[in-house]
């Protein structure tokens, strides 16, 4: 049984679509993420997990049980705010007791969980510190501390690293994913940088104005996604439009304006009109086999370390992106001609247009 | 060196304005036949009546600041928390008690309040009660009421100031770990709010324990403040007013000092609110929320309604509502030689002293925030501290400092009011043109330099633009604070000739015959001009209104 349900939510604000049937289930001790563009609803629909906001339509199950008109204090769902919520007039300590005094714990047994949880986010030192005196890094601990003191059944993430910089996040990612598996706990993540959910998720949901449009595992919607929307909002993409050609096995031609393409997938409906991509890095420079060939003119070299751009235009007029690495670029040269190729496996096929 | 000498001229005057009147009642509280002593404070607290005085004004100031608490709190948190049709338009009538000064209102609730006013001809007719009640008693349940009625808006601007500035997912947080709404009030929320509420509390307290014109009005005698306006006529002969007005500044300067301190020190005020958070309220929920509103804005707009009322009424005796009507009083209003006198002095006074107030605030300002100059933190302090100086306090140190002078109030008290009413103000006008220069930041101005103009013209086309509505409302404001200014007016003016409004209100409302419908009527005037300021204000500096009114 799924730790938590997500069954068909919407939501409005007036006439505004928030949400748009928004299904899913996040496993027992699974981190699970939602990524998308701001203002996709993402936080919307942790609040509305959380009880903050009532959905207009649709159930949360926690452990199979509706909750979904069960008030926030009740649920037993921990939160961890984008800017961490803290309460300045308490200090770390009394911060973190907080959630076990309202549920009147023993004195005695909120010392020694506070003391725990003080200890797995190194944040004994700074116990009685008010919160204004922390750099963002230990912020962004207490409110963890705060939240798992409580043991929550699931634990909400709201974009938790976006305060931080660039080196402090990357830290905090570890300590989230050994947090994580040290106690166990089922965590729905939210955030926009696609980076931070490739590198800690198991499975992401990809959302778009109010929509799910895919759930899969960071390299399926990175390599395989379904959605264009999804290519790139995962990365950089090259797109060509064609039409679907002879079928043959489990392979299907396509053509296009380059050429005929293969691609290892089987798409019954010959003549339908639809797009296809392929990632820069994916592909072959002068290749030795003649399959998915694009020839073009090289326009520009931008390097950046260890790989570098190179913009392609075609005969036709179209203009590619290739990603190579910086040694590979060095020999080439503005206004060469080069060819290169993408394998029937690496051509992505977006459902019809 | 230019820069300099205006430092000086501003230096000096602000001393002499403000630091020497102080120091003069601090010298005359401690010096008897020029030997320091506490003797005056031992003889004025073994006087009874003045310890009375003294119990009764603390009492009267603790009570309306749970009263106006009571009222204020819970109205910001409907106001700013949920969204309910006609929010709008109830929000602003809750700030209209504040166009009239409580001094005002308290001559037309005696109308409604009084053995055969309104109300008990109302209960008695509806045979609630058969005899008359005594609602104002001694005076100090009328002075109470007008005071609440009067200043509760300030709570609640103060509190819905401090909500607007509040992230509501630390109150989220809370719920999210089990409290219940009153834990999570009690625990969270209301700790956060205290800066706020601190603030609202001491200008409430304050307020109320120097405001003069009420008990005048209600002949409420036992109030420091009714004390020290009777101590200046022997001032000569018996100093104890020096001692009063002494124990005045000692509390507004704690209170303002812990306020200042406590905010200071927990700035707790993090990222607005986002706008969804905002609760709509329909249906069922609507009834008694628009209750609770129409019962609130119809008590305290009862003051207003019987100052209307009453100048227009020609016959309103052991009736609810006038029996006859009348436009006779605001043709005396305009005709007769007191009022037209009133009238004119106010405006003329008030004008000179906005002036005055703008140019000495905005160049205090501008020394502030633009040049380096050293000593500009006593500059600082010096033009903030009017904030802690009462007006009864600044009347009574000017009366008794300058009597006998060339600007002796007694001859003629026009320099005097002027310097009285810009200087009350200045805090406020040096604030804003400060921050505006904050906000305006070095860029915009090196923007217009770098393209070739020179500092004049900068400041001409450039940073004068930009600050000016922020400057323009606040002028609006000081304005019409000074028409309606009681304490000054009440203590310097001497001769007929020389009274502002509020004393003439003050006199027309102690004579037998029209004079309290005069009065009225030129209270409804005054009423309409602070209105139509805080309109015009509020449209230039959208809601930026509700600053005049907090400290911190």
């Amino acid at each position: 049984m799924a730790k938590i349900e997500i069954k068909g939510i919407s939501k409005k604000f007036g006439e505004l679509e928030i949400l748009k049937d928004v299904s899913f289930s996040v496993e027992e001790k699974e981190i699970f993420f939602l990524l998308g563009p701001s203002g996709c609803g993402k936080t919307t629909l942790l609040r509305i997990i959380a009880g903050f906001v009532p959905p207009d339509t649709g159930k949360i199950l926690l452990n199979g049980r509706d909750i979904t008109d069960t008030l926030p204090s009740k649920r037993n769902i921990g939160i961890i705010f984008q800017n961490y919520a803290l309460w300045p007039h308490l200090s770390v300590e009394k911060n973190i007791s907080y959630g076990l005094e309202i549920k009147k714990y023993p004195e005695g047994i909120i010392r020694d969980k506070v003391k725990k949880v003080l200890e797995i986010t190194q944040l004994t030192p700074f116990k009685d510190y008010y919160p204004t005196k922390l750099s963002g890094g230990q912020q962004q601990r207490v409110a963890l501390a705060r939240a798992i003191v409580n043991e929550p059944e699931v634990l909400l993430l709201d974009e938790p690293l976006s305060n931080l910089d660039t080196k402090l996040r990357e830290e905090m990612r570890t300590e989230i994913q050994w947090l994580q598996k040290e106690i166990g706990i089922t965590m729905v993540y939210v955030t926009h940088d696609r980076r931070e959910a490739m590198a800690m998720g198991k499975r992401i949901a990809v959302i778009n104005k109010g929509r799910i449009v895919e759930i899969g595992s960071p390299l399926d919607l990175y390599f395989h996604p379904l959605n264009r929307f999804t290519a790139e909002f995962l990365g950089e993409i090259n797109i060509l439009e064609g039409k679907v050609g002879k079928i043959a096995g489990h392979y299907t031609e396509i053509i296009t304006e380059e050429g005929v393409f293969t691609t290892a997938k089987t798409i019954p409906v010959e003549g339908q009109e639809l797009e296809i991509g392929f990632r820069p890095e994916n592909i072959k420079i002068n290749p030795v086999d003649r399959e998915n060939i694009i020839v073009g003119i090289v326009k520009d070299i931008e390097y950046s370390g260890e790989t570098a751009k190179i913009k392609i235009e075609t005969k036709k007029g179209n203009n590619f992106f290739l990603r190579v690495l910086s040694g590979v670029a060095k020999n080439m040269q503005r206004e060469c001609e080069i060819s290169f190729s993408i394998s029937s496996e690496d051509l992505i096929v977006f459902s019809a247009k | 060196m230019r820069i300099k000498l205006i430092y000086a001229i501003c230096l000096g005057f602000l001393a002499y304005f403000i630091a020497y009147p102080l120091i003069h009642i601090l010298i005359n509280s401690f010096t008897v036949e020029e030997k320091a002593t506490f003797k005056l404070f031992i003889t004025a607290l073994e006087n009874y009546v003045i310890r009375r005085s003294l119990f009764n004004s603390f009492l009267l100031s603790i009570a309306v600041v749970i009263s106006t608490s009571a009222i204020g709190i819970p109205l910001a948190f409907l106001f700013v928390r949920y969204r309910f049709p006609g929010r709008n338009f109830l929000m602003t009538l809750c700030f209209l008690p504040l166009i009239a000064s409580p001094f005002v209102g308290a001559i037309g609730m005696t109308q409604i309040l009084s053995r055969f006013g309104s109300l008990n001809i109302l209960l008695m007719k509806l045979g609630i009660i058969k005899y008359p009640v005594s609602w104002l008693g001694s005076g100090l349940l009328g002075i109470f009421i007008l005071e609440t009625l009067h200043l509760y808006p300030i709570m609640f601007l103060n509190i819905s100031a401090a909500l607007n500035n509040f992230d509501i997912s630390v109150e989220e947080a809370s719920y999210n770990l089990g409290a219940s709404f009153f834990q999570t009030f009690r625990r969270i929320t209301f700790p956060l709010l205290l800066p706020g509420y601190f603030a609202a509390a001491s200008i409430i307290f304050i307020w109320t324990l120097t405001d003069l014109g009420t008990p005048l009005i209600f002949e409420y005698r036992e109030l420091l403040s009714v004390q020290i306006f009777n101590s200046i006529k022997d001032i000569n002969l018996n100093p104890q007013g020096y001692v009063l007005v002494f124990l005045v500044i000692l509390i507004t300067f704690l209170l303002f000092g812990i306020t200042k301190r406590y905010v200071t020190k927990h700035p707790y005020t993090t990222e607005r609110t986002p706008a969804f958070i905002e609760k709509n309220l329909s249906g069922k929920q609507l009834f008694p929320l628009y209750l609770f509103l129409f019962l609130l804005l119809g008590i305290s707009l009862l003051p207003h309604i019987s100052i209307i009322l009453s100048s227009v009424s020609k016959k309103w005796f052991f009736t609810i509502l006038p029996s006859e009507y009348t436009g006779e009083f605001y043709h005396t209003v305009f005709t007769h030689h007191l009022t037209k006198t009133g009238i004119f002095n106010s405006l003329f006074l008030s004008s000179i002293s906005t002036l005055l107030g703008i140019i000495l605030g905005f160049t205090i300002g501008f020394l502030l925030a633009k040049t380096k100059i050293r000593g500009k933190n006593i500059l600082d302090i010096m033009a903030m501290l009017p904030l802690a100086i009462p007006g009864i306090v600044m009347a009574f140190n000017y009366f008794t400092l300058f009597t006998g002078t060339i600007l002796d109030p007694r001859n003629n008290p026009y320099i005097l009011l002027v310097i009285s009413y810009s200087i009350r103000r200045l805090p406020y006008i040096v604030r804003s043109t400060y921050s505006s220069f904050q906000q305006l930041g070095e860029s915009s101005e090196e923007a217009s330099v770098s393209l070739g103009a020179d500092r004049w013209t900068t400041f001409k086309r450039i940073t004068f633009p930009l600050i000016s509505p922020g400057l323009f409302a606040g002028a609006v404001l000081a304005f019409s604070f000074s028409v309606m200014e009681v304490s000054s007016g009440l203590i310097l003016a001497i001769r007929e000739r020389h009274y502002p409004i509020a004393k003439v209100i003050y006199t027309l409302a102690g004579r037998v015959t029209d004079g309290p419908y005069v009065a009225c009527g030129l209270g409804v005037i005054g009423m309409v001009l602070v209105g139509f300021s805080y309109y015009i204000s509020s449209r230039l500096v959208a809601k930026k209104i509700g600053e005049f009114f907090r400290i911190g």
